[in-house]
Order: C-alpha cells, then sequence, then structure tokens
C-alpha cells in the first residue's frame, strides 16, 4: 500500500505524516508515493537508518544546515529525462542540474565533517559532471554559459562589449547566441551518460531529507523504535500524538495505554467515553507507523508486521453510495473478513462497535461469529463493543477501560471476566448534565432506584 | 538629479505609472543608469508582465529595460531565455507565473531584458524575502499596468511616480488627477490605536454596520470603494470618526465622491504609509499630442511641493 492512499485513514496518520519535518515539497511527494514495507527484512532495514539518523537529529547546528540545504532540493526529472532523451536543455536546466550536484556535495559534506560520512557517501562519479558545469572550478551555485568554453566565445562576447555601433553589435549577438547554442549541444553531450547517478543521487536526498525528518520527529515527540515480532503485537505506554497535543494545549493530559493482541482476538468492552475507540485509533496509527519505519508513539512497543491493515471506525454512512450505515459499515467489515479467507495470519483487523446500529440480539450474535471466524482464521483482531461477548464462545480475550475510580476516569485496560459489561452509560450521562428526568426515567426501568 | 541617490537610503523602492504610457519604464531606465552602484547589490524586477518592446495594448514602441553589469534581476523563464545579456543564472524559485518559474540572475554583461515578475504582492513579498540570501541591498520593483499595488508599503518603502499625457491631455485635468493620487499616497497616518480605539470595521462588501455615537474609528478592510465612502458621507456624523484604511492602494474613489466626504467633515487616515521619492513627467502622449513640458512640471511641482522631472528633458 501507498501512503498516499491511507494517509487520510481515520486513525490520525495524517497528522503524524503533517508533522514531520521535510525540508524539500519533492521528498514529501516522494514519501508519498513509496510503498509500505513487505517484508520484515524491509522493516528492519528501514529502522536501522532511523536509529543511525538520530545522533544527527539530536544536532541542532547539523540537523538545521542538513535542512536549509535540502529546502533546495527540487524535482528535475524533466531536465534529466529531457537530457537522457538527446535533447538540448537551456541554461535554467543545466543550472538545475548544477545545483542538485552542489547540493549534494554540500550534504555530503555537512555529513563527513560531522563524522557522518555512513550517511550519505559521496559520489566520486558526479565529479565529471560538476566539472563540464563548473569549468573555472568557482565551485558557486550559479550557471551560465561562461567564456571559458570557448575562445571563440570570449573573442564575440569581448567584441560585444566594445563596439556601440547597433548593427554590428546585434550581428555579433547573433553570433555569439550560435556558439553558445554549440556549447549547450557539447555540455549535454557530456553529461547525458551521467543522467542515472544524477536521477539517483535526487532520489537518494529525499530519502535523506525523510530519514533526517523521521528522525527528528522521534526526538522531538518521544517517539520510540519498535522491536519486530512475529505472533503478538504488544505496545507499553502507548499514546495518540494529536489527541496528546490537543489535550496538552487545554492542560490536560494523556493516559497512555498498554495493550497486546495478534495472538487472540481482542475484544474492549467498557463504558462510553472510556477511550475504546482511541485505543483502535492508536493501534491502527502504530501499525501504519510501522510499516512506514517510522517512530512508534509508546514507550516500547513490539509490533508483527502485516500485509494488510484493516480500521473500520465511527459512522461508515455513506451518502455518496447510497449506503446506510450499517450497509456501509457491513460492507467494511466484510472486505476484512473476505481478505481473512486467503490470508489471515497476514492481516490485522481494528474494528470500532461493529453492528451497534442493529437489534442487540442480531447484533450480539453478528459480532460474536465476526470474532470466532477472524480468530479461526487467524487474523490479529481488536474490536470494541458494548455486547456482552463470552470469551468461551469465540476464544478471545476480553479487556476493558478500568472506568472511574475515586471519581475519576482511568483509561487504562484491564482484564474483563466473563460475566455482564460495565453498567457505566447512565452515570457518564449524568456527568454530562443530561436531563435528570429523562436519565431518573431510565433508572426507574431498570430499577436501580 | 537628487532622487536617485535618495533611493540608496531604502531596501525597495517602486516606480508607479498612473496610466499606461506615462514613462514609467523611461523613468525606470533613468533610474538604472544613474544609480550609483559602488559594490552595492541592486535587484531589479516588476509585478506582472513589463519591458515589452512594444506596448500590448496600444501598440507603441517601449524602451526596454536596459540593465548594468553586477546588477541582479528576476523574470519568468520564458522571457529569461528571450534575454539579450549574458547574465549568470542564481537561482530558480518555486514561485510561478504565467510565463513560468521566477528566474534571479546576475548581469555579466550590459544587455536588455524583458522584465516579467510575480503577479501578485503576496508572492512579490516571497520572492523578496527569498532574495536575502543575496544579499541584495536595493530591489528596484516596475509596477506594471497603472497597478499601484506594488507601491503598497506591504511590499516597497518608497516610491516614484510616473504621470504623463496619456493620462489627460489637458494640462489641468493632469494636474489635478495627479495632485488627488499624491495626496492619497500622502494621507497621514491614522491617529487612534486600534487596540484602544472604540473601532468597528467595514467593508464594501458589508457596508452595513452600525456605527455608534461614541465610535472614533472606522476601520475599511479591503478596498474603499466611492459607494461605501458615499455611503459613510450620507449617514453624517463624519467629524466624530476617523476612517481608516490599509494603505493608499487600497483607495478606489473618485476625486469628486472624495471632496463631498471631506466636505462633510470627513478625515480619511491610513495604516501604513510608503514615502514618495518623486514624480516624473512623460509630456508625450501615446497619440502624439505633447503638453509643454517646462510648464507641465512647474504647475505639478507648484501644486505638490515636491520635485517633479521630465526624464527625456533632463537626459537631453
Amino acid at each position: 500500500m501507498k501512503l498516499r492512499d491511507i494517509i487520510d485513514s481515520p486513525c490520525g496518520l495524517r497528522y503524524m505524516i503533517e508533522t514531520l519535518p521535510v525540508a524539500s515539497g519533492y521528498s514529501l511527494r516522494y514519501l508519498m508515493d513509496s510503498s509500505s514495507c513487505s517484508c520484515e527484512e524491509d522493516v528492519r532495514d528501514a529502522y536501522a537508518v532511523l536509529g543511525s539518523f538520530m545522533p544527527v537529529a539530536s544536532d541542532g547546528n547539523l540537523t538545521a544546515m542538513l535542512h536549509t540545504e535540502l529546502c533546495g532540493l527540487k524535482n528535475i526529472s524533466g531536465t534529466l529525462d529531457r537530457t537522457e532523451s538527446g535533447a538540448t536543455v537551456d541554461d535554467i536546466e543545466l543550472f538545475e542540474i548544477k545545483h542538485l550536484i552542489m547540493l549534494g556535495r554540500r550534504v555530503s559534506s555537512h555529513l563527513s565533517s560531522a563524522g557522518h560520512s555512513g550517511l550519505f557517501p559521496e559520489m566520486p562519479s558526479l565529479e565529471v559532471p560538476l566539472s563540464v558545469l563548473d569549468p573555472d572550478g568557482n565551485n558557486i551555485a550559479s550557471f551560465y554559459i561562461y567564456d571559458s568554453y570557448s575562445e571563440e566565445l570570449a573573442r564575440l562576447r569581448l567584441l560585444i562589449s566594445r563596439d556601440s555601433n547597433p548593427d554590428t553589435r546585434e550581428r555579433l549577438m547573433q553570433q555569439e547566441q550560435d556558439e553558445e547554442s554549440r556549447i549547450r549541444v557539447r555540455i549535454c553531450d557530456a553529461l547525458r551518460p551521467f543522467v542515472p547517478e544524477l536521477r539517483k543521487l535526487m532520489e537518494s536526498l529525499a530519502v535523506l531529507d525523510i530519514s533526517l525528518a523521521k528522525a527528528v520527529q522521534m526526538r522531538e515527540m518521544g517517539l520510540c523504535i519498535p522491536e519486530i515480532s512475529s505472533g503478538t503485537t504488544s505496545y507499553k505506554d502507548m499514546y495518540h500524538p494529536y489527541i496528546k497535543s490537543i489535550l496538552e494545549k487545554d492542560g490536560k493530559e494523556f493516559t497512555p495505554i498498554d495493550v497486546s493482541f495478534g495472538d487472540r482476538p481482542v475484544v474492549i468492552i467498557g463504558a462510553n467515553m472510556g477511550g475504546k475507540t482511541v485505543v483502535l485509533k492508536m493501534a491502527a496509527l502504530c501499525q501504519y507507523l510501522f510499516s512506514f519505519g517510522m517512530g512508534i508513539p509508546a514507550e516500547s512497543a513490539r509490533i508483527e508486521l502485516k500485509r494488510q491493515v484493516f480500521f473500520i471506525s465511527g459512522d461508515a454512512q455513506d451518502m455518496t453510495a447510497g449506503l446506510s450505515s450499517f450497509a456501509a459499515e457491513m460492507t467494511a467489515i466484510d472486505s476484512a473478513v473476505r481478505a481473512s479467507a486467503t490470508d489471515g495470519a497476514g492481516m490485522v483487523a481494528m474494528i470500532d462497535e461493529p453492528a451497534r446500529s442493529t437489534n442487540p440480539i442480531e447484533g450480539m450474535a453478528l459480532v460474536e461469529s465476526l470474532v470466532s471466524l477472524l480468530g479461526r482464521r487467524g487474523a490479529a483482531l481488536l474490536l470494541t463493543t458494548h455486547y456482552n461477548v463470552s470469551s468461551g464462545d469465540c476464544d478471545c480475550r476480553r479487556l476493558r477501560v478500568t472506568g472511574i475510580v475515586n471519581g475519576k476516569m482511568n483509561y487504562r485496560l484491564c482484564p474483563a471476566p466473563d460475566g455482564d459489561v460495565p453498567h457505566e452509560a447512565l452515570n457518564v450521562a449524568e456527568s454530562l448534565n443530561i436531563s435528570p428526568e429523562w436519565i431518573g426515567e431510565a433508572k426507574k426501568l431498570l430499577k436501580y432506584e | 538629479m537628487p532622487f536617485v541617490h535618495e533611493l540608496l537610503n531604502y531596501r525597495s523602492v517602486a516606480v508607479v505609472g498612473m496610466e499606461k504610457n506615462c514613462g514609467k519604464t523611461e523613468c525606470l531606465n533613468y533610474i538604472i543608469r544613474r544609480m550609483p552602484l559602488d559594490g552595492r547589490r541592486v535587484c531589479v524586477t516588476s509585478i506582472g508582465l513589463d519591458g515589452e518592446r512594444t506596448d500590448q495594448v496600444t501598440r507603441t514602441p517601449k524602451p526596454e529595460i536596459v540593465l548594468r553589469e553586477g546588477m541582479f534581476f528576476s523574470t519568468s523563464e520564458t522571457h529569461y531565455r528571450a534575454r539579450r545579456m549574458v547574465s549568470e543564472l542564481v537561482d530558480v524559485s518555486d514561485e510561478t507565473t504565467v510565463l513560468g518559474r521566477l528566474i534571479t540572475a546576475k548581469v555579466v554583461s550590459e544587455g536588455k531584458v524583458i522584465l516579467s515578475g510575480p503577479s501578485s504582492t503576496a508572492s512579490l513579498r516571497r520572492w523578496m524575502d527569498g532574495l536575502s540570501g543575496f544579499g541584495i541591498d536595493l530591489t528596484i520593483i516596475d509596477g506594471a499596468l497603472s497597478r499601484k499595488s506594488s507601491a503598497s508599503p506591504a511590499v516597497s518603502d518608497a516610491m516614484v511616480l510616473a504621470t504623463g499625457a496619456a493620462l489627460s491631455s489637458s494640462l489641468s485635468t493632469l494636474v489635478d488627477l495627479t495632485a488627488f493620487c499624491v495626496g492619497m499616497i500622502r494621507l497621514p497616518l491614522a491617529e487612534t490605536h486600534p487596540d484602544t480605539a472604540r473601532s468597528v470595521t467595514v467593508s464594501s462588501m458589508a457596508p452595513d454596520v452600525e456605527i455608534c455615537e461614541d465610535t472614533d474609528r472606522v476601520d475599511v478592510t479591503g478596498a474603499l470603494t466611492d459607494r461605501l465612502l458615499a455611503r459613510l458621507t450620507q449617514d453624517g456624523g463624519l467629524d466624530r470618526y476617523e476612517v481608516v484604511v490599509e494603505d493608499f492602494t487600497r483607495i478606489f474613489v473618485t476625486p469628486g465622491q472624495y471632496r463631498s466626504f471631506v466636505r462633510a467633515g470627513g478625515r480619511l487616515r491610513v495604516r501604513r504609509r510608503t514615502v514618495l521619492l518623486a514624480v516624473c513627467v512623460n509630456p508625450l502622449a501615446p497619440n502624439g499630442y505633447r503638453l509643454d513640458s517646462e510648464l507641465l512640471c512647474a504647475r505639478l511641482s507648484d501644486k505638490l511641493q515636491i520635485p517633479v522631472y521630465d526624464i527625456k528633458r533632463h537626459e537631453a
């Protein structure tokens, strides 16, 4: 899956990508078009790179210098394609190529003088194209058809500067233009064999920009590098960066959550407003971040790589498709069920309160059968519900939000032995200042009083 | 001429014409020719399209922009390719115009170029900020097509105004129109402070705002139009408050409407002012009509109390 296709997942992935301090617009587009890791080896490599950038990210000066340089990284694929196809490119495009090579050299020199030369090796093969574009060895990132390209050009320019007769001047200028064109053809011929190297340089710089941004984000947000696991996924003190940042703005604190799943289906029950959905969001977010080798918002994490991630949350009512909320939800969940038939072990599903919009008897049957089916097929499942799903009937682990303890909400998860589901809806409603006559009547119906 | 030296006291100066063919490009070329460089880094750009060899509208011959060695300039890709000079490309900006990306270059040997800069004040401002790395001491902005927006204090610190017979072939009308424009440029700053004033905000799009008895400031967002000014004049009570606009480039009122406003006791003020360095005149209209240059300069400088120059006559 490409990042572009999943960025708007309601788990909050966009926030993580938007807060990535990527310097160049080209790098960001490169990242968006990149695909998730398809095997453990890729994940291991991605985190090894991220780890190797951590010392750079902790050097504020070096990071700032690299960031400033990388701001100048541009996508010059068009220019490179034209050069490769045999076209003669103009001064602006030649400037772009020179600018790219010099940018690569400066980045490489910043890194090597700070002792990180391994992160971006010098490209000796680019000395030749650089010398073509910098015949005087000025080492300045500017370009024009220099006098030193040909004696004829220098001679013509001297004549032009001395000539005050408009007619002869015009003629000389035409000759000068012709000579410039001939030189451009020569320059392009000399550059052509190096186009693959130049393309590689451009992409390596984008990758470096992205890696550095990931490392800086990891440092700033206090993310962790996860262990790669097989069989179970577990998080210690997992948090949601976006929700945490919003709470912190209001002077509130986010309660981190421990959770583990993957060996058996996990069903989370518990009061409304207890943060069940947030747990699913976090788990889905971490799963995506993991598959793109990014820092994980948790104290520590062990994650299993999954080929397919299903995050089905909220009111999925799809008016454009003419589906009711129930139909849209069933269709979405069904895609996960169908995927599990062929590759149960290769998928993870986070499903928020399935079948909540139908009657509780059929709803419960749908949920229990869903948990059993996905569990039997080996899918990693994390599901929230208000239905009293029994752990025995569908072989799952029941967790619940701890709930209100000493008048304060405790969002942490704890095991929920079989039995009734927590009856806290009315208490929560009261805390929301809902009309007492309504809640009172509801309580009477339940014979609370 | 003294005013060219005065330009050096500012970071950015806009050259603005009251109308097409008012001699703005002549004026710009004059400044470029006379500018003492002495190692100063001067950059010339335009807002919108300028420097064409023939006027795009009236098809009259127009002077090209001639840049001197060592000067910086910026123009669009299309016009950079068409330049007739040797110049060293130093930057390709992400800022784009209809004619391609914005190119900044340094003149290696004197020559001619068509200038076409960013098309809005916001992108012009962004481009100027991006230029800071080149150590530019002075940016001269060629305001195109009687667009005064480039002279907004948001973009440039000072301005030179070009006026001429293209505006009106009647000397007294020309003097009156120019004097009105200069009057707007020289409007005083608001007396009240936005934080302490009892102010209301109006805009030409939503003019129906209740102005209370104790209001002492009416802030105008966006453009001040004749309609809005007429409404304020009709409502009366103009002596109680001042009307405040961002700067003179936001004023689009006719002299007649402004006079009724002032007669009713109205006070128009600006939040930001620009410095008017000089007024240049072109006594020749595109239709061939020529005004008496000496008389025109004298009448204008008498009325405006500011130096007025006919550049052609000065050069001769």
